[in-house]
């Protein structure tokens, strides 16, 4: 909302500058920016003084003017027929740009020297008004600009930007109200001069509420013999100040009273108003009705309407209709002050789409009882501006009172709660100025009336935040020591993610974070096929499904990176992925995954060493790292088949799914995706590795006895795998193997086409004693025995 | 010829070889053998010793010493040489790049929010974690947004359906949080939330949260300034001014913002801080006694503070990042530099 400062002291008097205006309002929890003037440019004109004008000899139109600029006196050609003598005028000289971009320079005009501009308020951009010359307060100093004179005459203007606990601030009343609390100014209540005629209002108009819930009170006053037309200049130029358009008289003062007192008002062409009725009820379904801004919209049955004995005239707290619309011809105004429940105005503007400063209004809260004083502020302003005579009595039908509850503060509590004594005298004086009623008072605790503006104080602790509030934040001390919880058991899953982190970053890999939002194809990820939760409101199409796994998220990484010409990727992902369930209460399970990416090289280009292309055995490598890092005992591997991939693995531990890994099939790549390099994946789950996480480092003596390495080197079928000669091998070494690595394989000239030549390091060790070169030998022709026996190995 | 005299020739002769010896490893070796090695000259003068004149023993004997003693001398010489000689010639180009370790990195967000967690939990604060699909009860309902409110507005929803949503903050996890602990409870909630805004530079519909939670008797405003006070100068810069204005947030009666002192400018303004030389960095306030009954502890008996604070604007604003999308389009060289 925009407030005026000039408006606001109307009200209260502010003891302070815009700036620190500004500060305080915002300290108060309204918080505020002082805006730039809205015309720019206004600072390049200055003031003049008219002080001698003639007719130009060569055109009748024009005149030749002399205009004190607050040094010298300057000749100036006038086209405009309202200047005089004595007149304070808007003046661009020479090199100075008007709003519109035209420039004023040094000319000659039928022969006579002009040296500058006399200017229209539209030519400077203050309004449309091409009316003459604009003429500005008599007693302005010649010589100031402006945007000094705009400044001062009509006063800064802020933006307040309210939390919607406060609907009372979105007044200049309800303002003033909080700016008298903090300093303990007087609040100026305007006085209302109503002059009303022996007409009876009631002889006009009745009311007929058949919802009382969403109309707890309806009120009217009616103005009859009205001259609607332009607003005068101090009402135009109030409005404008706040940024609203002056549209005309009536309209302006309904904005006038709205910004003044936060009471939505409507206003009704009384003759157009059929039975001298007005009936507040819900609308019927599919209803259609033509608002003010002409749009037809279709009703529900959640929304409240305004009508007369024969149609709808408004929809209630939101917009009038076009049909009921005050204009040039209006000669009768039907004035509307109601209080419409918060929740059913927010319901219908929120199903019609469609916020306005009234529905803005109720749906935070207006005020039940000012309503009355809402209505006969403006029945006098109408009088006093557009004429015409006020009806005798007003309607009011409040037939469901809105009750204020009384609220009981202790002291004590305050205190307790924000950690400063307060003085007693103080708390009471400052709940006064916010217009409580206090209606008991102890040493202990006052008992207060929440005044009907403030539906936000319904509780001790809410009174206890206006305490604080006004007092200041700032100045609550701050104590220099705090109690601190000491934790026995810190929170350990955290600490394995951040443990995880901290590795997988050791490892070489980047860390890189994907919406969890994505399209329904990359929810439905061939990999898993895993139900997907799909959003009701969603952003766009491409981001209207969860995740359900984390590959297709650091694919389109992949993609990104490769456009811009990254091709060399390690990248890793631990977050959440949701998956439908429907007997879960969210009807989501969620789990914790984690998942590398590896495309390229896995080195950096350098000169010492040739780069090596990443493959499967570097993700299993990484996983077999973590499993005995942290302890999580013997995995397994599994080949499966699955069409998106052209080699993957199932690696499982203790009997449970830990995770995939392999390699993205070419053709997926290619026409799924639109990728031509390879790519390697591996995704698992955290929840799972965190139970399977042994935290315990369990410390071995290192070995007193030496060890024995001794080499086996075999030829065997290419078919025959790794994993198998080592069952034999190990099943033979027996337990003084102390460790078994395979470091070599050879395939090409010198060994036949279907075999492969392999070449594996034992090493032998036994804890009590040294081993005897002669009781490895043995172990060594066993296992060579059992290698050609049982695998038809060759020994080398 | 006696052994006396045979020695006087070997040292004549050793003296020869070493001005005519061609410096190389196995030259110098094939001395080393021929002099000192087991069937060597020198020991082949010692074992000799008994066949010496008795009256030039003693000569002889001081004159093999000597001589022993020079051939060691001369070899070890002849060995360093050869050493000096083989660095000397190594061709060393130092202004050859180095090969470096291999390291990856941390997302900038995991760093930020590492280092918030850190902070906090040196005060003594512990990490809750909780869903990011919740129901409209933990997300709203239990944390004082009513029905039909336009608090509700503050938090465009995104829903999967009627009461079940997409968390708009972490502050379900404290409400969790009470509902599992008894008092009194200090934790801070890392992660991530999600908002139904259009993407843009600004602003995402995914972003992250770190929230805290204090519960115990007598817990009081001024201590929730405290504790922000101390973070912000711990996480900003010990020179940083923290403000608190009042503000509203269904969930905290009384409810703040927090300012703290642009440490860009130092306060001074500048483009970063709209020229107000403050930025905006979190929200908090006193646990509402709603909230806390709502739960099932005794607002009588027990008050508590809360706040909360978003790591991607803090990351942006401490690396100067001027577009939000940055953190999750994961272009390997935005990432590659928060190490
Ligand atoms: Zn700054």
């Amino acid at each position: 909302m925009i407030i005026n400062r000039n408006w606001l002291e109307k009200y209260i008097d502010i003891p302070f500058s815009d700036t620190d205006l500004e500060e305080h309002l915002t300290y108060l929890g309204l918080e505020t920016v002082m805006l730039k003037n809205p015309v720019a440019g206004l600072d390049k004109l200055i003031v003049g003084e008219i002080k001698q004008v003639e007719k130009h000899p060569e055109a009748d139109k024009l005149t030749i003017c002399q205009v004190f600029d607050g040094t010298e006196i300057k000749q100036i050609i006038c086209g405009a027929d309202n200047v005089a003598v004595g007149q304070k005028v808007p003046v661009a000289l020479p090199g100075c740009e008007l709003p519109g971009g035209f420039k004023i320079k040094r000319s000659k005009i039928r022969g006579v020297e002009s040296l500058g501009m006399i200017c229209a308020e539209d030519e400077i951009g203050l309004s449309d008004n091409h009316e003459g010359i604009m003429v500005l307060q008599e007693n302005t100093q010649p010589g100031i600009t402006m945007e000094n004179y705009i400044n001062s005459t009509i006063g800064a203007s802020f933006e307040v930007d309210l939390t919607p606990n406060r609907p009372d601030c979105n007044s200049h009343i309800g303002i003033a109200r909080d700016v008298s609390a903090l300093t303990d100014g007087e609040l100026r209540i305007p006085e209302i001069l109503l002059k009303e005629s022996e007409e009876r209002t009631e002889d006009h108009i009745s009311v007929d509420i058949l919802d009382e819930i969403g109309c707890p009170r309806y009120a009217a006053r009616l103005v009859k013999g009205v001259k609607v037309g332009p607003s005068p200049k101090w009402l135009a130029d109030t409005i404008s100040s706040v940024g609203l358009r002056p549209i005309n008289n009536i309209v302006d003062l309904s904005n006038f009273v709205l910004m003044e007192t936060g009471q939505p008002l409507h206003t009704f062409d009384y003759n157009k108003v059929a039975g001298k009725k007005i009936i507040v009820r819900k609308a019927k379904a599919n209803e259609k009705v033509t608002t003010l801004d002409s749009e037809v919209r279709t009703l529900t049955e959640d929304i409240l309407l305004i009508c007369d004995a024969e149609k709808p005239v408004a929809i209630a707290g939101i917009m009038g209709l076009e049909n009921s619309e005050i204009s040039k011809e209006t000669s009768d105004v039907l004035i509307e002050g109601a209080y419409f429940d918060p929740a059913t105005i927010r319901k219908g503007s929120k199903t019609l789409a469609l916020q306005t400063d009234a529905s803005y209004r109720f749906e935070r809260g207006a005020d039940p009882v000012n309503v009355l004083f809402a209505i006969d502020r403006i029945a006098s302003l109408i009088q006093q501006v557009a004429g015409g005579i006020i009806c005798k009595n007003r309607i009011d039908r409040y037939v469901r009172e809105i009750e204020f509850p009384e609220v009981t503060v202790r002291f004590k509590r305050i205190n307790k709660i924000i950690g400063y004594d307060f003085d007693k005298k103080w708390v009471v004086n400052k709940f006064q100025r916010l217009g409580c009623e206090i209606l008991e008072k102890t040493d202990e605790e006052v008992t207060v009336k929440t005044p009907s503006w403030r539906p936000d104080l319904e509780r001790e602790i809410d009174y206890i935040e206006e305490v604080v509030r006004i007092f200041g934040m700032e100045k609550i001390p701050e104590p220099k020591s705090l109690s601190i919880i000491l934790n026995d058991e810190p929170n350990k899953k955290h600490m394995f993610i951040e443990k995880m982190r901290t590795d997988l970053c050791g490892f070489g890999l980047n860390e890189n974070y994907n919406n969890t939002l994505v399209s329904q194809d990359m929810a439905k990820f061939e990999l898993y096929d895993r139900p997907a939760i799909e959003l009701a409101n969603p952003l766009s199409r491409e981001l209207a499904f969860l995740r359900t796994s984390l590959i297709p998220g650091l694919l389109n990484t992949a993609k990104l990176n490769f456009n811009r010409g990254n091709f060399d990727l390690k990248l890793f992902e631990i977050g959440n992925i949701q998956v439908r369930e429907e007997k879960s209460q969210t009807k989501a399970r969620e789990t914790m995954n984690f998942a590398v990416l590896m495309t390229g090289n896995t080195e950096i280009i350098n000169w010492s060493y040739r780069q090596r292309e990443a493959n499967l055995y570097y993700l299993k490598g990484l996983l077999e790292q973590i499993a005995e890092d942290y302890r999580i005992g013997e995995l397994s591997f599994e080949k499966i088949e699955n069409e998106i991939f052209s080699k993957l693995v199932r690696v499982t531990a203790k009997g449970q799914d830990l995770c995939l890994l392999g390699e993205l099939h070419p053709l997926y790549l290619n026409k799924k995706q639109g990728i031509d390099k390879n790519i390697w994946i591996l995704e698992g789950n955290v929840d799972l590795l965190f139970e399977l996480f042994d935290p315990e480092i369990r410390y071995n003596s290192l070995p007193k006895y030496p060890a024995t390495q001794r080499d086996v080197s075999i030829v065997v079928d290419r078919s025959l795998q790794i994993g198998d000669i080592e069952k034999v091998i190990r099943e033979k070494a027996g337990k003084n193997l102390a460790d078994f690595i395979f470091y070599d394989e050879y395939k090409g000239e010198n060994i036949e086409k279907s075999k492969r030549s392999l070449t594996f390091n034992l090493v032998f060790q036994n804890n009590e004693r040294t081993l005897l070169d002669s009781e490895i030998d043995k172990v060594m022709i066993k296992i060579h025995t059992a290698l050609h026996k049982e695998l038809n190995a060759e020994l080398r | 010829m006696d052994l006396y005299q045979e020695a006087k020739q070997n040292r004549i002769d050793f003296q020869s070889e070493i001005d005519a010896l061609e410096l190389t490893e196995q030259s110098v070796e094939n001395l080393r053998i021929k002099y000192l090695g087991k069937k060597g000259i020198i020991r082949y003068l010692f074992q000799g010793f008994s066949s010496v004149k008795p009256e030039e023993k003693k000569e002889y004997g001081q004159f093999v010493n000597v001589f022993k003693n020079e051939v060691e001398g001369k070899i070890e010489e002849l060995q360093e040489s050869l050493i000096k000689q083989k660095t000397v010639a190594e061709v060393f180009d130092h202004t050859m790049p180095g090969i470096r370790p291999q390291r990856g990195s941390l997302h900038p967000i995991s760093l930020t929010m590492r280092e918030i967690v850190k902070i906090f939990q040196e005060m003594g604060f512990d990490i809750e974690f909780g869903p990011e699909v919740e129901t409209d009860y933990y997300n709203f309902a239990a944390l004082n947004f009513p029905d039909n409110h336009p608090a509700r507005d503050m938090q465009d929803t995104f829903f999967v359906e009627k009461d079940i949503l997409l968390r708009t903050h972490t502050s379900p996890i404290q409400v969790r949080a009470m509902q599992k602990y008894q008092p009194p409870m200090r934790l801070i909630t890392p992660g991530r939330v999600f908002r139904n805004e259009a993407v843009s530079a600004r602003s995402h519909c995914i972003f992250h949260q770190i929230e805290g939670l204090y519960i115990d008797e007598n817990v009081t405003f001024a201590d929730l300034k405290t504790t922000i006070d101390i973070f912000a100068k711990r996480y900003f810069g010990k020179n940083v001014k923290t403000r608190f204005r009042p503000s509203f947030f269904p969930f905290v009666e009384p409810g703040a913002e927090v300012d703290v002192t642009c440490f860009i400018c130092g306060g001074e303004g500048c483009r970063v801080c709209k020229k107000t030389g403050w930025l905006e960095i979190m929200g908090c306030g006193m646990v509402d006694p709603n909230v806390l009954e709502e739960s099932g502890i005794d607002s009588e008996k027990y008050s508590g503070y809360a706040f909360g604070m978003g790591p991607d604007r803090i990351t942006m604003l401490k690396y100067g990042i001027d577009d939000i999308r940055l953190f999750f389009d994961s272009d390997i060289k935005f990432l590659k530099q928060f190490k």
